[in-house]
């Protein structure tokens, strides 16, 4: 028995879809005690971690696609595909908390929110390095940025990452302009 | 203990995340009889079921690209891209069976070729879509399922090995 599951543990690395299939067996035979637990508890966290880590990177589109469009933005040209992304996003985090509500909350921890900024932080401080973007990288920070040029802790809350509409603002100042 | 296993049922169409971490809780708590095994056991075998379908998928590229290298090849400068794909999907399928030994088996089975061959049409079916001249030249028409062998025409070694390019010469 000993022999058996340690066998099944190395099987993990040598063949994954044999291993599948055989800790299924013995699931279904209830052999509990000779299942890898080790490597299947692990294979089953991952299921939902999934769903976890595509959040994030939701997330970090949303907040990196902000971020820009309220310090970066330089004129009324630049910037519609930044709504769009934020908004395709948004759409996309709805659809995983309908099947997955429980997200919802963990998207709201500190944690989560923070983890989310660190790889927006990361895409920015690349998106500074693209070619087109040079100039705009002079003219902000005098080089390219590096990720300390960028907020420590995460700017956004949970609601704005929702549903904060920045384009909205602008659209409101317009119009407060013109009635003035 | 009824109840509790019936709603943990429930949560894995409402709460697919909060499903699995109960599922973890239980397991390692090893209180087995309060699994909801039915989607759990299903869920496990979605993963052997995902390799099985990376094979069919590399298998139904080389599959393709074979077909439309024998049938459809019209000049010396054709294929090239065809023939980077077969050999990009052969090594893919070598890297898989690297890892996953048993799958090689598992690949030469009829209904595993034949499953790869039934993709492997419907996406030349797609590529005439997108090919209207090849399509009117040679059917007359845009193609269906019908217009293409029903079993598969190739064995196992054909789809590992089998180099037309070469055969041409």
């Amino acid at each position: 028995m000993e022999l058996k599951t340690k066998s099944l543990k190395e099987l993990y690395e040598k063949d994954f879809y044999l291993w599948v299939l055989e800790n299924l067996k013995l699931l279904k035979n209830k052999e509990y005690e000779l299942v890898d637990w080790e490597n299947l508890l692990e294979e089953i966290e991952d299921m939902a971690k999934r769903h976890f880590e595509s959040m994030i990177s939701y997330m970090a589109v949303i907040m990196e696609r902000l971020y820009k469009w309220e310090k970066f933005r330089e004129n009324e040209y630049m910037g519609s595909h930044w709504k769009k992304s934020i908004n395709t996003a948004r759409m996309q985090i709805a659809d995983l908390f309908d099947d997955n509500p429980s997200l919802r909350r963990v998207a709201q921890e500190k944690e989560s929110l923070s983890k989310a900024w660190k790889r927006a932080v990361r895409r920015l401080v690349l998106w500074f390095d693209e070619d087109e973007n040079k100039n705009l990288a002079k003219k902000y920070f005098g080089r390219l940025p590096t990720e300390e040029d960028f907020p420590k802790d995460c700017p956004y809350t949970f609601e704005q990452v929702m549903e904060y509409k920045p384009w909205r603002e602008e659209i409101k100042e317009i119009r407060e302009t013109q009635q003035s | 203990m009824e109840l509790k296993a019936k709603s943990l049922k429930e949560l894995y169409e409402k709460d697919f995340y909060l499903w699995v971490q109960e599922n973890l809780k239980l397991l390692k708590n090893r209180e087995f009889e309060l699994v909801d095994w039915e989607n759990l056991l299903e869920e496990i075998e979605d993963m052997a079921r995902r390799e099985l379908r990376s094979l069919i998928n590399l298998m139904a590229v080389i599959m393709e690209h074979l077909y439309k290298w024998e049938n459809y090849r019209e000049s010396a400068y054709m294929g090239s891209g065809w023939k980077k794909s077969i050999l990009n999907a052969r090594k893919e399928i070598l890297k898989l069976f690297k890892d996953t030994p048993s799958l090689k088996a598992k690949a030469q089975e009829k209904e595993i070729l034949q499953r790869a061959w039934e993709d492997a049409v419907l996406d030349l079916i797609a590529w005439f879509k997108g090919n209207e001249k090849l399509a009117l030249r040679h059917f007359g028409r845009f193609p269906t399922e019908k217009d293409f062998p029903q079993e598969c025409p190739y064995t196992f070694e054909q789809i590992m090995e089998y180099e037309p390019w070469i055969e041409r010469r």
